[in-house]
């Protein structure tokens, strides 16, 4: 049986030795709301995390838009610990086909730098967004912002591996204000990784139920299909086990 | 007239409407909100009017596009005109009807968005600046020229593209945005370059691409007869001319209006195939030059990415487009003219991957 220890674990996939933290080495989650937590609403297994992580796996870029580290900009506290749970949301809904969220960079964009990008009106605000800002080739970018009209996120099917390619977005961008951050940011990387929309709305590629190319969804979104596992896995994005 | 601040029963929202503004649903889309019904309207004005009456879990931020995109009347941009400039909103709903309102060119949104650039927010001052750019007239642009110059590095780049924009638009010189030429780039190898055309499409076409078009049109109106599909690797834009140019006359003729003075000569739509729609990427601005025009195509941001010239040699209309060298731009050549017949490219070096895009700045956790 493969080593599980979080030791032997943290330092194969992250390549982090002790001392460290659980919360901001092995999860990723580096803020914490007044009360000292990580702001995790649903439970969650260290065990079953390294488990994910050692095996094929994404890393994820987290763009921050907006946001200057003493918190004068205009992402809060409130919708930092937010991203955490979401990404917790979406380490437990690809979990579901065996696909792990190993690594979290944590990025900015300043809000001199975000001017225009704070409220995203359309995609091709979207994609000259991913343009202009790229994180580490090994990692999908997810860039958060404070809203986007009309559509609440924004991908590509599937997206590319090259993320200084020129002719498609190369990140999924999704709005703070979605009370299913964690299911959105699901979706929207789930479009990068090369899934269309589903017939469910249970599913979380959700259902185009007008054929308007937004797919609905809602708190139940949450179904992943061993179909979709595999698509997902097989993006050129997906690291091997390590 | 009744007092936003008057606390009352929150509004019952039509069930259409409140799985829309429900943060917990994601439903909305333009096609969504075309679709609401003259009520649905009426709930959604009285819903952004009354700040005491609105439910406690709503996304206002979706009542407000929905708003703006199904009713682009004088009377919702009288509303979310003086929304933007309402001080106890929220910066980030005032920001989102200021985006909203580039949709309806009306006095009433040109007045508000005027006004909201008194307030302390520049996240809606932001707003307010590109939406009179997308539709400001010869007062806004007045207006725009006294505001002085903006301490915030992005509200003064805006406010230089607004004012670029609304002279283009009325035909006035102005060196708001100024032309800095391009990088003549020599070929690469083949595997670092992507497949580039251009070609002239038909009106049917045009129409059909104009109707899956959403967001600004700039104020301009679009010609029926002439347009183009740009074709560059995965990308797809449809070149949707300026109709005051081609009206009268051939746009491909030695006489052709566009050497006459500044225009906003083109709007690139760039498509999405999940959507089936279509939002403006790029601008084209041209200016004379001499026997020419120069060209500066530019981003809705303000940011210029390529620049060249149009000439008119042997009653050909030949341009050449160049990328200015910023980060995140890929490298670009692109030079051929344009017949009645369609485009011949003599130069086509679009390369296939950006230069150096920022990567941001690193996340410090305050202790």
């Amino acid at each position: 049986m493969a080593d599980l220890s979080v030791r032997a674990t943290a330092a194969s996939c992250l390549g982090v030795n002790p001392p460290f933290s659980v919360n901001s080495q092995l999860y990723g989650y580096i803020f914490r709301d007044q009360s000292g937590s990580v702001g995790i609403s649903q439970p969650r297994s260290v065990k079953r995390q390294l488990e994910l992580m050692k095996g094929r796996a994404i890393n994820l870029c987290i763009f921050l838009v907006g946001h200057e580290n003493d918190f004068s900009g205009v992402v809060t506290l409130a919708q930092v610990i937010a991203v955490q749970d979401a990404l917790q949301t979406v380490r437990d809904l690809y979990g579901q086909v065996s696909l792990g969220v190993r690594k979290l960079f944590w990025r900015r964009i300043g809000v001199t730098a975000a001017a225009n990008y704070t409220i995203i009106t359309d995609r091709p605000e979207a994609v000259d967004l991913t343009d202009d800002f790229s994180g580490p080739n090994d990692g999908i970018d997810v860039f958060y912002v404070q809203s986007i009209l009309n559509a609440g996120g924004w991908s590509t099917t599937p997206g590319p591996c090259d993320k200084d390619e020129k002719d498609e977005m190369t990140g999924a961008v999704i709005e703070l204000s979605s009370g299913i951050l964690g299911i959105l940011t699901a979706h929207e990387v789930g479009h990068y990784l090369g899934l269309q929309h589903d017939t469910t709305i249970t599913n979380v590629m959700g259902v185009d139920s007008n054929g308007d190319g937004i797919g609905e969804l809602n708190s139940t979104s949450t179904n992943l299909t061993s179909g979709q596992g595999t698509t997902m896995r097989g993006h050129c994005a997906v690291r091997s086990p390590c | 007239m009744t007092d936003p601040t008057q606390p009352g029963p929150a509004r019952r929202l039509p069930p259409k409407l409140r799985r829309i503004t429900d943060p917990n649903e994601r439903m909305l889309s333009e096609r969504v909100a075309l679709d609401l019904t003259a009520g649905d309207v009426l709930a959604l004005q009285e819903v952004v009017r009354q700040r005491a009456r609105r439910p406690a879990a709503m996304d206002l931020s979706r009542a407000i596009s929905a708003l703006a995109v199904r009713d682009r009347t004088a009377e919702t941009a009288g509303i979310l005109a003086r929304f933007t400039a309402d001080e106890h909103e929220s910066p980030i709903h005032r920001a989102v009807a200021a985006a909203s309102l580039r949709l309806i060119p009306t006095a009433e949104a040109r007045d508000g968005l005027l006004r909201s650039l008194a307030g302390a927010e520049p996240i809606v001052r932001i707003q307010a600046i590109k939406s009179l750019g997308a539709i400001g007239d010869e007062a806004t642009l007045t207006a725009l020229n006294d505001l002085g110059r903006r301490a915030d590095a992005a509200e003064q780049r805006q406010l230089d593209f607004a004012r670029a924009l609304i002279a283009h638009r009325l035909g006035r010189a102005s060196d708001a945005l100024p032309f800095r030429p391009g990088v003549d780039r020599t070929a690469g190898l083949e595997e670092q370059l992507i497949p580039l055309t251009l070609r002239p499409i038909r009106p049917q076409t045009i129409s059909t691409q104009r109707a899956q078009l959403r967001g600004s049109e700039f104020a301009i109106p679009l010609s029926e007869r002439i347009g183009f599909l740009l074709n560059a690797g995965r990308a797809v834009w449809t070149v949707l001319v300026n109709a005051e140019i081609t009206e009268g006359g051939d746009m491909f003729a030695r006489s052709s209006r566009i050497f006459e003075r500044p225009w906003i000569t083109a709007l690139l739509a760039r498509h999405d195939e999940r959507t089936k729609s279509a939002a403006v990427q790029y601008v084209v601005l041209s200016d004379p030059d001499g026997d020419g025009a120069r060209i500066m195509v530019v981003r809705t941001d303000g940011e210029l990415v390529y620049s060249g010239e149009l000439s008119r040699p042997r009653g050909l209309l030949s341009f050449a487009v160049r990328d200015i060298a910023r980060r995140g731009t890929a490298p670009t050549n692109v030079k051929g003219h344009l017949t009645t017949r369609g485009v011949e490219l003599e130069v086509s070096i679009p390369f296939g991957r950006r230069i150096d895009p920022s990567t941001g700045e690193e996340v410090v956790v305050p202790r």
